[in-house]
């Protein structure tokens, strides 16, 4: 077991390593022109040749991607040549808000998805299972940011219950905190629920077709006991690795929720660089993202050996639905 | 009952399809002409759905929308299918080292999810229609290579291609007529399902201001415009997400409906 986890952590620094190249190469697309893009074209030659040394770039590009991924691993992710502030202090006073948003929203997903998921197994011939299964195919349809747009449209426009943008710090208010980060950790929540509820569904079907349920049966268990002792943990297998994918798809949709409500979380910090073309923020906060979404991807796959012991002796994890 | 989801599918495609090629010829009125004294107004027979903060009739703008909602999704689904599926066949084919390669490049790419590529692509080069593909195809290719592979390890294992192997048929020849046409159906699901995240990322893209940029309309900057109004004109914010959400059902009841008509195995599950 420990060979198999020790391998885990090999494919995911090779993982980390070939996305930080490919972030970097991608960000360095125009070689020499990085300054051009970040002070406009009417920069003065002065300023280009100023932010060329700040960032280096007279030296050559594999130079370069060392002194970053260096710098990276060291905690020390630039400075940006825009507004002078290191990118950690930037990024600090907004992870957790995003970090907030996307726990939250996961948690939410969950307590939704798990019991409609099992009860739209259970009654899957029945009316109640198939409601179910279509709602979750026409919420699966809603995009994130009309989603929230409606529900800020019934719940701040027309009831007037809660705020439809900003943020305050729960150490400053927490009701305030949770009366602004509602909206958002609803939007999420229910959008992702409908992604999990199918797959939640689909676990416990495959499992309520399994010898050990219906042994489980024939000693005169409810079906529902039965699921309960039986089937949660062997569903589990499968739904960890969903619960993986929809933390990292959690995490990009948080980009926009943070938008549509103007929370100042990480997303908001990314897309103001952008349409400042400070190139050294945008760097630093996706490769961030991306380590973020890489790290979830390793604790799933760590977290099969740990709830299956199958897993420990033979054969490669389950492959996840795409 | 199982046909229904697959005939339901094809008509909401079909309706956003149709969409798109009537705005080719006719639209009822200049989606790009701004019309000052008919800023904001309500749904009437005159505009159908009424006309946004320009003035401009949002039934043509939705009509316009349709188009690059469609030409998004097919240019980054075909590209990430001419390389994904044929990645996938040959990992699942070849296997050892050369599955190891393909299996962990997907993993690399997995990490940078459609929008997060967008992003970056936006702040090098300016958010366009062209980055927009250009990430959304780059990003799905990861799913076809898993499912070709997935699906052509299962083909592998089946008599006939033993026997097709102990008759000399191997390589590209073997892909070809014996684990292509069996896994065509697979690939069209993905497609199908692919298209409908392809579009939402557009939207998404363009909900950011960082897709196609204006005047163009499109459903995703219909969108982020629409916000201005919430608490005037609510309205606005309605017609273009429902577009949206219109094409994205259409196109992931059509790839479950090609499953559950092609696989009988999977009806159950899902």
């Amino acid at each position: 077991m420990a060979a198999k986890a020790l391998r885990r952590l090999g494919v995911f620094a090779v993982c980390l390593l070939g996305a930080s190249l490919v972030v970097f190469l991608i960000s360095n697309w125009l070689p020499g022109d990085v300054a051009q893009v970040m002070l406009g074209t009417d920069a003065t030659p002065e300023a280009l040749a100023r932010v060329r040394a700040e960032l280096g770039l007279d030296q050559p590009l594999w130079l370069r991607y060392f002194a970053w991924i260096g710098g990276l691993l060291t905690g020390n992710l630039g400075t940006s040549p825009l507004s002078h502030y290191p990118v950690w202090e930037l990024l600090a006073p907004r992870v957790a808000v995003t970090l907030w948003l996307v726990v939250l929203g996961i948690g939410l997903s969950i307590l939704i998805a798990l019991p409609l998921g099992m009860y739209a197994a259970l009654r899957r011939r029945h009316l109640g299972g198939f409601a179910v299964s279509g709602l979750a195919q026409i919420g699966m349809a809603v995009p994130v940011f009309w989603g929230g747009i409606l529900l800020a449209l019934v719940f701040a426009v027309w009831l007037r219950w809660l705020p439809a943008n900003g943020y305050v710090p729960l150490t400053r208010d927490p009701a305030g905190w949770a009366a602004h980060l509602a909206l958002p950790v609803l939007t999420l929540g229910l959008v992702q629920a409908a992604v999990l509820v199918r797959y939640v569904r689909s676990a416990f079907v495959e499992v309520l077709h399994e010898d050990y349920l219906r042994t489980a049966r024939a000693i005169g268990w409810s079906e529902f006991r039965a699921l309960l002792r039986h089937g949660v943990r062997n569903a589990a297998i499968s739904l960890v690795t969903v619960v993986g994918l929809q933390l990292a798809a959690a995490l990009v949709g948080a980009i926009v929720v943070e938008q549509v409500f103007t929370l100042p979380g990480i997303g908001s910090l990314l897309l103001d660089a952008v349409s400042k073309r400070d190139l050294v923020v945008v760097q630093a906060t996706v490769m961030l993202l991306v380590l973020a979404v890489l790290a979830i991807n390793y604790r799933v796959d760590v977290s099969y050996l740990l709830i299956d012991p199958r897993q420990r002796s033979r054969g490669a994890a389950p492959e996840g639905r795409a | 009952m199982r046909k229904l989801q697959f005939y339901l599918g094809l008509a909401l495609v079909g309706l956003v399809v149709s969409a798109a090629l009537v705005s080719l010829v006719w639209t009822p009125y200049d989606p790009l002409q701004v019309v000052p004294a008919d800023r904001l107004l309500g749904p009437s027979p005159a505009h159908p759905f009424g006309t946004d903060g320009f003035g401009i009739d949002i039934a043509s703008r939705l009509l316009v929308g349709a188009r690059y909602c469609l030409l998004v999704g097919i240019v980054s689904v075909t590209l990430a299918a001419l390389v994904g599926v044929p990645l996938g066949i040959l990992a699942g084919q070849v296997g050892g080292w050369v599955s190891e390669v393909v299996m962990r490049l997907t993993d690399i790419v997995y990490a940078l999810p459609a929008l997060l590529l967008a992003i970056l692509l936006a702040a090098i080069f300016g958010g366009s229609t062209l980055t927009a593909m250009a990430a959304i195809g780059v990003a799905t290719v990861p799913a076809f290579a898993r499912t070709a592979r997935a699906g052509t390890l299962q083909v592998m294992a089946a008599d006939y291609v033993l026997a097709a192997r102990a008759c000399g048929t191997r390589g590209v020849a073997l892909a070809a007529r014996h684990i292509w046409p069996n896994i065509a159906a697979l690939a069209g699901v993905q497609a199908s399902i692919g298209f409908a995240m392809a579009i939402l990322a557009e939207a998404a893209l363009g909900y950011l201001g960082l897709g196609t940029p204006r005047p163009t309309p499109t459903w995703g900057t219909m969108l982020r415009d629409s916000q201005e109004f919430l608490f005037t004109a609510p309205l606005q914010a309605l017609w273009p997400g429902l577009a949206i959400a219109v094409a994205v059902l259409g196109f992931n009841l059509l790839g479950d409906g090609i499953r559950d008509l092609t696989d009988p195995r999977l009806r159950e599950a899902s």
